[in-house]
């Protein structure tokens, strides 16, 4: 069975695969995660905690979610566009879905090296 | 869960591993933890003999931590008599002059508190006391900052830092961009809603909006939550240095001017305050204490 997100509490359960993560905004202490069929899931955990959870979730290889700055989560399998100048990501499967979100411009910086650097490997 | 988290600004990035990142301790760092756990063994040691070299001390300790436990069955026979006694609940109203502005401060008494969306709340004649709560986004009609409903969270956001959370019955204020109770409040099926800060900690809470205008507040006077009214118009600032002039230790805002409102005086008799005018917002809330 493939690997899932689960986040449990008394009153819900989320169950979301890995692959199906497009990304996760943080919204003060609550989070939410946007997955690629439009879903939108809150959970009552701040980013931090999520990222905790993700990093304990993940298996050692799995290095495919990436914190930008303090609010955003993003799948790295869905970049299609980093625009440092102009603060822009995209991310998008190229049918389905198209979303453009906002970072620093440091980050987004920071981001397209790291690509960069990996898709030259 | 483990807590491996740790500081991130807007202009980094990281990636997300179970191994996690973990900086490199510089050598004085390395220094000072090292010393830290120095510290901590020597003194783990010195208290590990202490307790085996004094028998009694760890004796009359435990009998001191007995006490509290009769205390509390004793406080708990008294709250379940109170329950079933089941009195009315009223309100005591306290009219005041603080420095030349005049407040009304309304306490209720044998009345627990919810949150009421809908504007039919207001027409509840079982309540002893209602106050609108969060405001209502002029844009979209919907509740702006979180807001959680018998458990349901019915509104996302973070317009404002101050909260009013109602957990088990009990009502807490308070300040804070992130806070535990919103999820505490959707775990027990309780309340919770933002507004603006006015008082923290017996200090002014600054805030952007500086006209003037009948204000209202759910502020914590002597341990008690209490709804206060200005009978004039102030800005923001005068109303909360009013507040703490009151003795306020913490204070958040309520729909101010013309927002209306209810409560039941210790005669029964009740009593209307605003302007109860047909609000076009279905998610217009009310504080409704029963």
């Amino acid at each position: 069975m493939e690997k899932r997100l689960v986040f449990n509490t008394t009153t819900e359960i989320v169950r979301i695969p890995f692959d199906a993560v497009v990304y996760i905004v943080a919204g003060g202490n609550y989070s939410t995660l946007y997955t690629i069929d439009a879903g939108e899931y809150v959970v009552t955990l701040q980013l931090g905690h999520v990222e905790d959870h993700l990093a304990e979730c993940l298996s050692e290889a799995d290095n495919r979610f990436i914190r930008i700055g303090k609010s955003l989560i993003v799948n790295r399998d869905f970049i299609v566009f980093i625009h440092p100048q102009r603060k822009k990501l995209v991310l998008s499967d190229c049918r389905t879905f198209h979303h453009e979100l906002s970072a620093s411009k440091d980050a987004l910086k920071a981001l397209k090296e790291l690509i960069e650097k990996e898709d030259v490997k | 869960m483990t807590i491996r988290r740790h500081d991130i600004n807007d202009d980094e990035i990281r990636i997300i591993s179970p191994s996690g990142i973990k900086p490199k301790p510089k050598s004085r760092q390395r220094i000072l933890i090292y010393g830290a756990i120095a510290v901590i063994l020597t003194l783990g040691v010195i208290i590990t003999y202490l307790a085996l070299s004094d028998k009694e001390v760890s004796d009359t300790t435990l009998q001191i931590e007995e006490i509290p436990t009769v205390q509390v069955e004793v406080y708990r026979e008294a709250t379940d008599t109170a329950i079933i006694v089941n009195e009315p609940g009223y309100v005591s109203v306290t009219d005041t002059v603080v420095n030349g502005v005049g407040l009304r401060i309304l306490t209720p008494e044998q009345a627990t508190p919810a949150l009421v969306i809908g504007p039919e709340a207001l027409a509840d004649t079982t309540a002893v006391l209602i106050v609108q709560a969060a405001d209502v986004r002029g844009d979209n009609g919907q509740i702006a900052g979180a807001c959680v409903v018998s458990g349901n969270l019915v509104s996302r956001g973070e317009a404002k830092a101050g909260f009013c959370a109602i957990i088990n019955g009990e009502m807490t204020i308070g300040t804070a961009d992130a806070t535990p109770m919103l999820e505490q409040a959707i775990e027990s099926e309780g309340y919770f809603f933002r507004q603006y800060p006015l008082v923290v900690g017996g200090q002014i809470v600054e805030n952007k909006p500086k006209g003037i205008s009948l204000r209202k507040a759910l502020a914590e006077i002597d341990g008690r939550i209490r709804v206060v009214l200005s009978s004039e118009r102030l800005t923001f600032h005068d109303f909360s240095q009013a507040l703490v002039d009151a003795g306020v230790r913490n204070a958040i805002y309520l729909v101010g001017s013309t927002a209306a409102g209810t409560y039941t005086d210790t005669e029964g008799n009740r009593y209307k305050f605003g302007v109860n005018n047909d609000s076009p917002y279905d998610q217009i809330n009310y504080l409704v204490w029963k």
